[in-house]
């Protein structure tokens, strides 16, 4: 009975952990992808591939995040330094270590080739 | 010219020079969108205030694309412009057209009158919180000596997708049809730009083109798919009373709608490598107590317009085209019942088309325009009368010319610009057209301009 009880609060606990993990997860992507809309969409396009409604005017054109080729090396700092000091044409943006973060994870998911 | 006209112009060029250095050295003096988004005029614009593909998104998206991630930032986005200007008028003018005050100096000869300022402007440009934005704009009107709400237009804006495509959606409140507009080819932002505010300009226009700032305010809803198709509706109410009146503020409201006017607009749009074309049309109806009354019988007016953009903007050099046609039906029963009008129903066509080029070098930007302007319509001698400059011997509307500009901004913020309006026709006649013996030629215009954004 002590073995049972013990399995079902230890699955409790770690249920909830991972639940907890699970939403955090969910909400980091869900604010990466806030931030990707009101930030980056605009030039990079709704589907990363460089082709966002402002995209025409611009040169270079802005990063294809749908190109194996954009993913081949060192992507997360690639993409932590275009925000931090800006990339030309695009400017340098104001945001948190944590908020880059979010983001670079939510072009991972959303636009990686077989990510 | 008098001794404190030069003091002055001499003051005037010293604060003007203050400001300019303040702009070209300090990143923080710009003007608020581009302090908001941290990028440069350029990006926006082709030569401000013409907006290219990054601006229209901009605007569309409410004016709230920031470089910081606060749903709100301080300070608010503030920014300021003026004009200073010059006006040659081919003829003398009567002593009386133009107002001389102290920011309106006509010399000695009557036509030659200098802004001073021609206006002065603060905008609020830029995020108010989160997904609302705004681009307002207050004026001191040199020529009028008084300040006014010129244009306002404020914004709520999303992105959503639609078919799996990228899909922006709002709504605007804005006092003027054509305001909220993002393409150059459509009234309230198309060339000219800037015009002298004391030349005489032809009497006819139709209500979508201008007749209605400030005399309305509006809401309207609008989506924006794919880069390829917009759509907008809107409705329009007098700025006379009711919640629309803060929309008009310090101009008298003499055009005053009745009930609401709706207004449309749709464009089909393509964007390609450097290039990008639309074609759209839009309109409004409105019915208009006449002679400045409120109450009693409404003349109506539909007007329906077409129009088409084309832009190529390279790395130096900028091509850019527009051109739009407006016709208004006008039904005239209420003017005609108390004999303001002799035709119970008139029309009223105008066209536009506007080439623009511009090069961007080391030097700034260089660029020139070459418009063609045509306005014609129906005879009425009652509503186009026989009267000293702005009145019309033939009893119609038609006019039309060229303009011809020249345009040197050396650095963003700094726009210098030379333009020359030539009349073919003016108020329906090419000599005498007044029946005072003016002729349209007398009324050809060299406009010098001196335009500062800071």
């Amino acid at each position: 009975m002590k073995k049972i009880l013990a399995f079902v609060i230890a699955g409790v606990v770690f249920g909830t952990g991972a639940l907890f993990a699970d939403s955090s997860e969910v909400g980091k992507y869900e604010q990466g992808g806030n931030l990707y809309n009101n930030k980056c969409q605009l030039c990079h396009g709704i589907k990363g591939d460089g082709n966002g409604s402002a995209a025409a005017i611009f040169s270079p054109r802005p990063t294809d995040f749908t190109s194996p080729k954009f993913w081949q090396n060192a992507v997360d700092k690639k993409i932590t330094d275009a925000i931090k000091n800006g990339k030309k044409p695009m400017p340098a943006f104001d945001l948190t270590a944590d908020e880059t973060k979010a983001i670079i994870d939510y072009i991972s998911h959303a636009f990686k080739p077989g990510g | 010219m008098t001794k404190r006209l030069i003091i002055k112009i001499v003051l005037i060029v010293e604060v003007v020079g203050l400001l300019l250095s303040l702009s070209v050295r300090n990143a923080s003096a710009v003007p608020s969108l581009a302090r908001q988004t941290g990028m440069q005029c350029t990006a926006c614009h082709t030569v401000w205030p013409e907006l290219n593909s990054f601006g229209r998104a901009f605007k569309l998206g409410g004016y709230v694309f920031s470089r910081s991630s606060k749903s709100y930032e301080f300070p608010p986005p503030i920014a300021a412009g003026a004009q200073i200007s010059f006006t040659h008028i081919e003829k003398t003018l009567p002593s009386d057209f133009v107002n001389n005050n102290w920011a309106t100096h006509v010399t000695s000869s009557d036509n030659n009158i200098i802004g001073l300022p021609q206006m002065f402007s603060l905008f609020y440009g830029g995020r108010i919180i989160d997904k609302i934005g705004a681009f307002v704009q207050g004026t001191f009107d040199g020529a009028e000596n008084k300040f006014v709400l010129d244009m306002a237009d404020i914004r709520y804006a999303n992105n959503s997708t639609l078919a799996g495509e990228n899909l922006i959606y709002g709504f605007t409140l804005n006092n003027g049809p054509t305001l909220q507009d993002v393409w150059n080819s459509t009234p309230a932002f198309s060339f000219p730009f800037a015009v002298s505010s004391v030349a005489p300009t032809p009497a006819a226009a139709t209500i979508i083109d201008g007749a209605l700032n400030q005399q309305v305010g509006g809401i309207g809803a609008y989506a924006y798919w794919n880069n390829l198709i917009y759509g907008e509706v809107a409705v329009y109410r007098t700025t006379k009373n009711g919640i629309t009146k803060p929309l008009g503020a310090g101009t008298r409201t003499d055009m005053i709608v009745d009930d609401a006017a709706p207004y449309w607009r749709l464009v089909l749009q393509r964007q390609w490598d450097e290039h990008s074309l639309s074609v759209g049309t839009y309109g409004m109806t409105a019915r208009i107590f006449p002679g400045g009354k409120s109450s009693g019988q409404t003349d109506r007016f539909t007007d329906t317009a077409f129009d088409a953009q084309y832009e190529r903007i390279g790395q130096k050099h900028i091509f850019t085209a527009h051109t739009t046609w407006i016709h208004e039906n006008q039904d005239r029963d209420a003017s005609f019942a108390i004999g303001n009008a002799s035709n119970r129903s008139d029309s009223l066509d105008t066209f536009m088309i506007h080439f623009h080029y511009d090069y961007r070098g080391s030097f700034g930007v260089l660029g020139g325009s070459l418009g063609y302007f045509s306005t014609t319509g129906d005879k009425d001698t009652l509503l186009y009368s026989p009267e000293q400059v702005n009145g019309s011997r033939t009893g119609r509307p038609d006019s039309d010319g060229f303009i011809l500009e020249a345009d040197y901004l050396p650095w963003e913020k700094i726009r210098l610009s030379l333009q020359y309006i030539n009349y073919d026709k003016f108020n329906g006649a090419h000599s005498n057209y007044d029946g005072s013996g003016r002729n349209a030629s007398d009324n050809n215009t060299l406009y010098v301009l001196l335009w500062l954004m800071f």
